[in-house]
This record gives structure tokens, sequence and C-alpha cells, in this order.
């Protein structure tokens, strides 16, 4: 990602305050992003005429040196401080991104193509995750499609629009819509295409498994979560993850005292978890322990914990969006 | 599935009976029906045992009638403790929980299991409901909903005596249970417990739902009967009710969270005024699923009662 010359984009601003008053952008604008690099919260309103004001009198503009990015970014921040609806969500009523659309037509007009893609590859995917985890999914999902119509075997964008794809499968499935299958296969052709990208990117195999066992094809799906174990490289709450997947397309298969050993495996992996012992639990009931299942389930209840993060499946429903905010705060730092 | 709890009650628990009151014996291999007799959309009060025709998978039973009031209760309250509980809902939610603790008898015990992404013990099972009193007192909304899980939990405390109820409060949403509806159902198939769900709309500022209570309201009709689309929400109020009825217990819309002390209250007065029936199954397979059929026998009246129970295969040694 290439940092704007911090010289060049200050010079620029105060050269432009007087002279673009006329032709170029308002003063009160090349203030905000002055203000905005500087590392300064900008809270100002942006109406809907001003935005458009705003990109028309940057696109008026002919000055590679104008900090394109930072305007963006102020944009971009705007809308994360705006959004209203918590994050973590599933998909709730859309809200629209009229800065984040103005933030986009910014990046457009970056004149260097080198340049203008260092930074518009990594916003389009963080704007996609930050989106997506404040349950805007058909807005989150037109980023992600914009990232994959310019960078198209991007691993990052196919492993994000899969983990998207993914979640409205679930949901979908839950409500027994029969668009659920349709996106779980979609979600699997997403997450191939990512690993014949980078066949390292275990979080793809790993949800690669995830979608076949519940696209009910245990076959498929097992070989690819033993792989993921297998990975020297694999961190634990990537392998925690592939052996409570495993416990259950052994459970689907009706074969639950096989479930046992890998829901046990994932719980000596990540021993703090909360949902491996409450696999376990259920799992030690079907096979009629019901001793050791209520051991289990009082293990599971014993490790209560707030943070998402203490557990690795809690956040898995919410796939990358998770990064969104380092990913932004990534996009913030390099603009200031 | 053999009740344990109420054998471990029903065992130990002094010999009483009355002549106006059916005797009850307990062995450790009864069957238990909590069973609850409506005329007219009231309670049918007085019933005795030889009022009941019980058949286990069609064969018919021999049955007993327990004096309920001999019998404690267990009160297993499962609430929703996500961050959609925050707010007014969550006062209306702790003042509900401390109305239906005291509308325990002495004899009652109660247990607090809480639920958000996180599963919490919050109380575990005991005559002393202060300890149930300081979990309302502590809860504090946050995160995601794993509303499966929980139910699974509240279904697999260990009640050491008594009749288990499970009170399990939430607005149908579910997005991080490891457990699927299927699988929490069986669990309640092979419990004793009598699970009641009582619902509320999910929060304001998530999509809006505005047809779910009214539809709830009607016994036999939930979102998805007429093809409508359905939310998550529907869904999973549409499997609760499937699964509370399972047990014999039933699924209350609880209007507004203002309406809820009023909700749980009621739930006991059912519990009161139900029939717990017994009998040592004969004729019947022992393993696999028992279809149970309980009717009144020459009176009027509409019975609910856990539509059968699973016993599991013996665990190998």
């Amino acid at each position: 990602m290439m940092k704007p010359a911090e010289g060049l984009a200050a010079a620029a601003l105060l050269g432009l305050a007087t002279a673009a008053a006329a032709q170029g952008p308002s003063p009160s604008f090349l203030d905000a992003v002055e203000r905005y690099r500087r590392g300064e919260t900008v809270r100002e309103a942006w109406s809907a005429d001003r935005l458009r004001r705003s990109v028309a009198d940057l696109k008026r503009l002919q000055d590679q040196s104008f900090p394109f990015e930072a305007a963006a970014m102020l944009f971009t921040d705007r809308d994360v401080q705006e959004r209203t609806t918590d994050p973590g969500q599933e998909e709730v009523a859309p809200q629209s991104a009229p800065l984040l659309e103005a933030a986009r037509q910014v990046l457009e007009l970056i004149p260097d193509p080198e340049r203008r893609r260092s930074f518009e590859r990594p916003w389009l995917l963080a704007v996609a995750l930050h989106l997506q985890q404040h349950g805007q999914w058909p807005l989150a999902m037109h980023h992600l499609e914009l990232g994959l119509a310019r960078y198209p075997e991007d691993p990052r964008f196919l492993l994000a629009r899969g983990s998207l794809l993914e979640a409205q499968g679930a949901r979908d499935l839950q409500v027994a819509s029969p668009a659920g299958r349709d996106q779980l296969q979609q979600a699997e052709g997403c997450y191939r295409r990512a690993l014949a990208a980078d066949p390292e990117l275990l979080e793809a195999r790993l949800r690669l498994g995830h979608v076949l066992h519940r696209l009910g094809r245990p076959e498929r799906a097992v070989p690819e979560l033993e792989r993921v174990i297998a990975a020297p490289e694999a961190k634990p709450r990537i392998r925690y993850l592939a052996w409570l997947f495993l416990g259950a397309v052994r459970e689907a298969e009706g074969r639950p005292g096989d479930a046992v050993p890998a829901y046990a495996a994932a719980i000596g992996l990540l021993p703090h978890s909360q949902a491996a012992y409450v696999a376990l639990s259920h799992a030690l009931h079907r096979v009629g322990q019901r001793a050791a299942s209520r051991e289990a389930l009082d293990k599971a209840t014993a490790r209560a914990g707030r943070r998402l993060d203490q557990d690795p499946w809690w956040g898995y429903p919410w796939g990358q969006s998770l990064e969104a905010d380092e990913r932004i705060l990534a996009l913030r730092l390099v603009t200031r | 599935m053999r009740a344990a709890a109420l054998t471990a009650f029903l065992l130990t628990a002094a010999p009483r009976a009355p002549q106006d009151v059916p005797t009850f014996a307990a062995s450790v291999e009864a069957v238990y029906v909590d069973v609850f007799v409506t005329r007219d959309g009231q309670p049918v009060p007085g019933l005795g045992a030889a009022d009941f025709e019980v058949k286990d998978n069609g064969v018919k039973q021999n049955v007993t009638l327990a004096h309920l009031e001999e019998v404690p209760i267990v009160a297993v309250l499962v609430f929703d403790a996500s961050r959609s509980v925050a707010g007014a809902r969550l006062e209306d939610l702790r003042a509900a929980g401390r109305a239906l603790l005291a509308g325990l008898r002495p004899q009652d015990e109660a247990a607090l299991v809480t639920f958000s992404h996180e599963l919490r013990v919050a109380a575990p099972q005991a005559g002393d409901r202060s300890a149930v009193e300081r979990g309302l007192d502590d809860l504090e909304p946050s995160g995601v909903t794993a509303l499966w899980d929980g139910l699974y939990a509240g279904l697999s405390l260990p009640v050491s005596r008594g009749r288990p109820m499970v009170v399990l409060f939430t607005d149908g949403q579910d997005n991080v249970s490891w457990l699927g509806a299927d699988q929490v159902l069986r669990v309640a198939q092979e419990s004793e417990a009598l699970v009641y769900v009582v619902a509320i709309a999910p929060s304001e500022e998530a999509a809006p739902l505005p047809s779910i209570l009214q539809t709830l309201t009607s016994p036999r009709e939930l979102p998805g009967d007429r093809g409508e689309t359905q939310s998550s929400a529907s869904v999973g109020l549409r499997a609760l009710k499937r699964l509370a009825e399972a047990t014999g217990g039933r699924l209350w819309p609880a209007g507004g969270s203002a309406q809820l002390g009023r909700t749980f209250l009621r739930i006991l007065d059912e519990m009161r005024a139900r029939y717990l029936l017994s009998y040592d199954p004969a004729g019947a397979a022992r393993e696999g699923w028992h279809r149970l059929e309980v009717k009144v026998k020459g009176h009027r009246g509409t019975v609910r009662s856990r539509s059968g129970y699973f016993e599991p295969p013996r665990a190998k040694p």
C-alpha cells in the first residue's frame, strides 16, 4: 500500500485552499481533509448535496499530489461513526451508504493506476467487511463483487465472499429457503478458487470442509478437514474448528461415538473454549453416557466468557468481518 | 425415559394416601406423564387415576396418580441474556423472574441458566432462591445468541428431586448455537422436564416481525403456514413450540416485556392444575421411541401431555 507523500499532500492542500475555491474543492472540504490527515476526529455532517459537490469538485481537480486516500478515509470514517446498528449483526434492514459511495468515487480519481490499486484493493475489502459486520449484507456483497471484478483471483476477496455466502446460506437453510443450498454451493466455489490462488489459505480449506458438511457430502468434507488438522502451520483456532467440524460430520453420519474423540481433540487444543464441551456433552448424551455428558456440560458452563474471541466457534458465523476494524485502522494510519 | 428426578423424590417421600386422594406407587422403572386437562379453556380439577386412559405404543397401561402438593417443582429458568434483552426488557425480565420465585412453594426449588453466545449456570438448583435472585440481579445482557445450546443446558442440568419445569425466555433468534433444533428436540423427548417457552418479539432494531406474536396466539398456526416469508426468529419459535408441546408444555406469547410477570405466574398456575400419572410400562419394547396417548374417560376435555418419550439405548459398559 502506497503512503501518500506527506509533504506534497500538505503543500497541495495549502495551495488549493485558496486557488481551488473557484473550480476545485471548497476550503471547508480541504480543511476537513487536512484535519483528518493530522489525526483529528472530523465529525462534520455530510449532506448528500455536499458530498455530491465535493466529489464533483475533486473531479475537476487536476492535481496528482492531492491526498485522495485521506479524503476517501474521511468519508469512510464518518460512515464508521454514523452506522447505527451494533457490530456483530446478522443481516438487518438495509441502510444506504452515501459516504462510502463518495469515498469509492474519490478513490477512482487517483490518477496513477498503481497508486489507486494499492489503496483501493484493501479499502474495498475493509469496507465490505465493515458493512457485513453491521448486518448490511447486500452492500457488503456489492463491495466484494467490485473487488473481484478488479482483482478476480484475489484469495482474500474470494474467502470473504465465500464466508458471506456461507452466512447467508446458513441463515436461509435455517428458514428452509431453497436459496440456502445454492448459496452454500457458491461459497464452495469461492473457497475452491481461493485455494487455487493460495493453497496455504487454511481458513478457506476449513470453511470448504464445513460447507461440504452442510451440503451433506461428508466423503468430500472429511479429507479437507483432515488436511487442515494435519497442516503444521495451522493455528490452534483453525485446528480447533476443524476438529469440531469433523465431530459434526461423524454425528451427522450417525456415529456419535466417533465424534467424541474429535471433540476431545478440540478441547485439547483450546481448553478454555465452551462450544467443544457442549458438543462433547451432546455426543456423550447420544451414546448413553449420561454422567460423562453432564460432566462435560459442567465443564462447558465453567468456561463461560463474554469475549467473542474466547471460542473460535462464536466468531465463525461472522467470517472475516471480525477483521473489519483492524483493516480500517490500517488504512486510516496509512493516510496520516 | 424413566423419570429419575421424580423417582428420587417419590421413593423417598413419606407415604400419604388419604381416602379422597389416589395413592401413588413409584418404582424405578416407572414412566411419568404430566397431564393438563382443560374444558372450554379452563383447567378441569378433581380427576382421579380411573379417569385417565394411557396407551404406551398402543398398549393400555395401568396408571396411578400422584398428589401434586407433595411433589416439589424444580423450576429451571433459562433466560436469554444476549444484547437483545438490554434496556427496559431486562428490568421486566428480572421482575418477572422474581415474581415466579415468589410464586413457588417452600418445598419447590429453582435454578437459573443464562445464554448469550456463552452459557452460564447463574444459579444451580437449590431450595434457597437467593442465588437465583442474585443471578437475576447480575444479568448483564451482551453478545449474540446460542438459544439451542442454552435450552440444552437447561434440559441437561441435574435435577435431584421433583418435577422439573424448564421456563425458557427467548425471542426465538439464534445465531451461534452449536446444537440445532432437532438435536435439542430429541434431548427434550428423553428428558422428563416440561418445557414452557415464553416468547417475546425480537428487539425493535432487528428486522420487523409484526406478525409473529399475533400469529403465535393461534394455537396451530405459525408464520410460514401460509407460505409467507419466514424469519429466523419465527422459524425458531415454530421449532420451540413443537418442542414445548412434545414435552407436554407450551409456548406462551408474552406480548410486551411488561406482560412477562403475568405470563410466568400463569405457567405456575398451570403447573399446579396438572395431573402426574405414573405406570410401569407393560407390553412395550424398552428402547426407542414410545408414542403416548392420553385420554380422559367419560369427560369432555382437551388433554395436553408429552407426545411420547425416548428410551435411549443402554450405555455399553
